[in-house]
């Protein structure tokens, strides 16, 4: 999965209102929140399909994706949105 | 008609039936003093939602917002909100507010039809709808309340058409996705507000949040004993943030208080969201459980949506329960501020 094929599948479960853009969003990189019973129900349906690697292998790629961005942004004026609002 | 009845061989009351319809659907102005009564009535007061009425009655009366379209999950109150802004400016009197339920219709060509029924139109084959829809409305103002869009959303440009075509039209649509059409105005509907300062503890600091209060009333629906108190306030709070103040989830669980403590309710919707099921028989089908719901939004999905939709939630899950130090940011976030 290319980050572009990411992006626009995050564009086309947004569009459906099934990932919503989370409140807590900064300026620079937009955060997404999935409801509680979505979340609970996509499980189930992850469950039932065979695709349970698939998933975990998107999300190594989503955390190594996330911790360079973090490694990026904790030195410099972005600090504060990398760490969050509350910390 | 007197020939087809003839012919049908019908008698009495029965063909007296036939020719009695026969003329309803002949006499547009009679089923236009239906339709105006045809607006489902509200069987309980709309909560926290100030906001987006005023928004939504502002562009209303904006002559360039001629589609508006509200936005949301299933079970976020969409058609609910769309019903309280309907009711309020058919009651006004000046513009006609017809309601076309969309919900059970599953082909987009059926759309058309369905539209010329609640214009009362005497030929709902949806056959140059249009044209004739024009003639309808004349110079009569008038609002297309589309109730349920998502699936039918292939009709998209039949309403761009009808907007295009006919100046005295307007459309408030409902739907989970966007129509997509040039000038159409979005309202995203989001869950409601759980408001809450971290202090708030006292059932009348609770209250105030529209998300509790709903809550509580389905509870007191089922049980009008039941009272919000300092003891039980922090756990019907934490069955509405687990429960995202989704406002069908909330009404879903809140029967349960008649059988469950608030305790037991919460841990049991702390070890399975999807806990409460079962709904209202009065609900749509796709709305009496929260499953049903969600379903619904995943059928409508293109198979790589729906894996791009299974393998999110895993990666949320595991962002929730486990956040990496490294992906701090994203790990409180995704697993919001729990």
């Amino acid at each position: 999965v290319t980050s572009d094929e990411a992006l626009r599948a995050a564009a086309a479960l947004i569009d459906r209102s099934l990932l919503l853009r989370a409140e807590t969003s900064v300026a620079t990189r937009p955060l997404y929140q999935m409801l509680e019973t979505v979340r609970a129900y996509a499980a189930i349906e992850l469950a039932a399909s065979g695709d349970r690697d698939d998933g975990l292998d998107g999300l190594a790629r989503y955390c190594t994706a996330e911790a360079s961005l973090a490694a990026e942004g904790l030195i410099g004026r972005a600090q504060g949105e990398v760490v969050g609002p509350r910390a | 008609v007197r020939a087809l009845s003839a012919a049908l061989d019908l008698t009495g009351a029965t063909r007296d039936a036939l020719l009695a319809s026969a003329r309803a659907s002949a006499h547009p102005e009679a089923v236009d003093e239906l339709s105006g009564a045809s607006l489902p009535l509200a069987m309980t007061p709309l909560l926290g939602r100030d906001t987006e009425v005023q928004t939504l009655r502002r562009w209303l009366t904006d002559p360039i917002a001629r589609l508006i379209t509200l936005t949301g999950p299933g079970g976020v109150g969409k058609t609910r909100l769309a019903m309280e802004i309907a009711r309020a400016i058919a009651a006004e009197g000046a513009i006609r507010v017809l309601f076309v339920p969309l919900a059970a219709i599953r082909n987009p060509a059926f759309v058309a039809s369905a539209i010329a029924e609640a214009l009362g139109l005497a030929d709902v084959s949806g056959l140059d709808l249009v044209g004739r829809a024009r003639v309808a409305c004349g110079d009569q103002p008038t609002l297309l309340v589309l109730d349920n869009f998502e699936q039918v959303l292939d009709a998209s440009p039949l309403v761009a058409d009808l907007l295009a075509s006919v100046a005295a039209l307007r459309v408030l649509a409902t739907s989970r996705a966007p129509l997509r059409v040039r000038g159409e105005r979005e309202c995203t509907v989001g869950p409601l507000a759980l408001e809450l300062d971290a202090d708030a503890t006292s059932p009348a600091d609770l209250v105030r949040s529209p998300a509790v209060r709903l809550f509580v009333e389905r509870v007191r629906d089922v049980d009008p004993a039941f009272r919000l108190t300092p003891a039980n306030g922090a756990t019907v709070t934490a069955i509405c943030r687990r429960l995202d103040a989704l406002p069908l989830a909330l009404e879903l669980a809140a029967p349960w208080i008649k059988v469950l403590t608030a305790e037991e309710l919460l841990r049991r919707l702390t070890r399975d969201v999807l806990f409460s099921a079962i709904g209202s028989r009065d609900l749509p089908e796709r709305q009496q459980t929260i499953n049903a719901t969600v379903a619904w939004s995943y059928q409508l999905l293109g198979p790589n949506e729906q894996r791009a939709f299974r393998v999110s939630a895993r990666c949320l899950a595991a962002f929730r329960y486990r956040p990496p130090p490294a992906v701090l940011a994203g790990g409180q976030v995704l697993g919001d501020e729990r």
